[in-house]
């Protein structure tokens, strides 16, 4: 299968889902206009990816400086996603970056954690 | 006419308004608006946590203005909302306003539904984002309808609101939030 990449905006976080190294970043900001549209089509290939892979290392990397609450709904998925596949025996990851100056970037993480029942989330604090 | 503009500035001087627009509120002028305040705060070495729950309250409440306005571009059935934003300072806080047209018919669950999110505790509009964002949307919302409560759980003090009636059909709806 081949590596979705796509390029930032204003409104949209970059994607970068290396298929080869099993590394997928997203970074940026997400308040897109249209979120199913932005969405669906990480979905499409997060589903496809899930089941082409074995028990391979894989790492999620969350870098976002801002999400609205719409995107927020969708992480929520996309974790959920996630961890039932780890509940599969897959052996995915999640490293949230947040920023250490906002208490409160570090706090969406945890939420995120605390709604979920597999899946690690590895908290890494960046300075500004 | 200068007088109206004048009084329109002075007044907005006296009440530290820094920050007024008055019109649609399709993305473009949502980014735009939101990446400008945003941009003053930093410059202003604005602490990072009230700069980043400044730019969040402005992004949903401008987004819920958009969705929600029932006054649309021409009067068309455009999706583009109208509405009126006014960002300013109130002693050692921010202040957002937005405002916007709305059906008489949503006065009363709108009423309800910020009501019901004045009452919680942080620890509780916690628990309810939590719980909201688990469950699939209402088929109504154009969002998540998470927004409220993000606006909730992102000021400093309770939501302030009002209600002006302008005709039969439509209202004036204000909201307030302190950050």
């Amino acid at each position: 299968m081949k590596s979705l990449i796509i390029n930032h905006t204003k409104t949209t976080p970059e994607i970068n889902f290396d298929c080869n190294s099993h590394i997928l970043n997203i970074t940026g900001k997400s308040y897109p206009e249209n979120i199913s549209e932005f969405y669906g089509t990480i979905f499409v290939w997060l589903e496809e990816y899930l089941d082409f892979i074995d028990n391979q290392n894989v790492t999620v990397n969350i870098d976002l400086t801002y999400f609205n609450s719409t995107s927020s709904k969708v992480l929520m998925d996309l974790f959920d996603l996630l961890d039932e596949a780890v509940d599969d025996g897959k052996n995915i990851l999640i490293n949230w970056f947040y920023d250490e100056e906002d208490p409160d970037t570090l706090e969406f993480g945890e939420e995120f954690q605390d709604n979920l029942e597999s899946i690690q989330m590895v908290f890494i604090g960046k300075t500004s | 006419m200068i007088d109206i503009i004048y009084d329109c500035y002075r007044d907005l001087k006296k009440e530290n308004i820094f920050f007024f627009y008055n019109g649609i509120f399709p993305h473009e002028v949502i980014t735009e608006i939101a990446e400008m305040i945003f941009n003053k705060t930093k410059m202003e070495d604005v602490k990072a946590i009230t700069r980043n729950r400044l730019f969040s309250v402005i992004v949903e409440q401008m987004q819920n203005m958009n969705y929600y306005s029932d006054k649309h571009l021409n009067n068309s059935d455009s999706s583009v909302g109208e509405g009126t934003i006014m960002v300013g300072y109130e002693g050692n806080y921010y202040f957002v306003i937005c405002a916007n047209m709305i059906e008489a018919e949503k006065i009363v669950p709108l009423r309800e539904k910020i009501n019901k999110l004045k009452s919680m505790s942080k620890q509780q509009l916690k628990e309810y984002y939590n719980y909201r964002r688990k469950q699939k949307s209402e088929i109504d919302s154009k969002g998540a309808s998470l927004g409220l409560i993000e606006i909730a759980r992102r000021s400093s003090k309770p939501l302030e609101f009002c209600f002006k009636e302008v005709d039969n059909e439509l209202s004036f709806f204000l909201l307030k939030t302190i950050i």
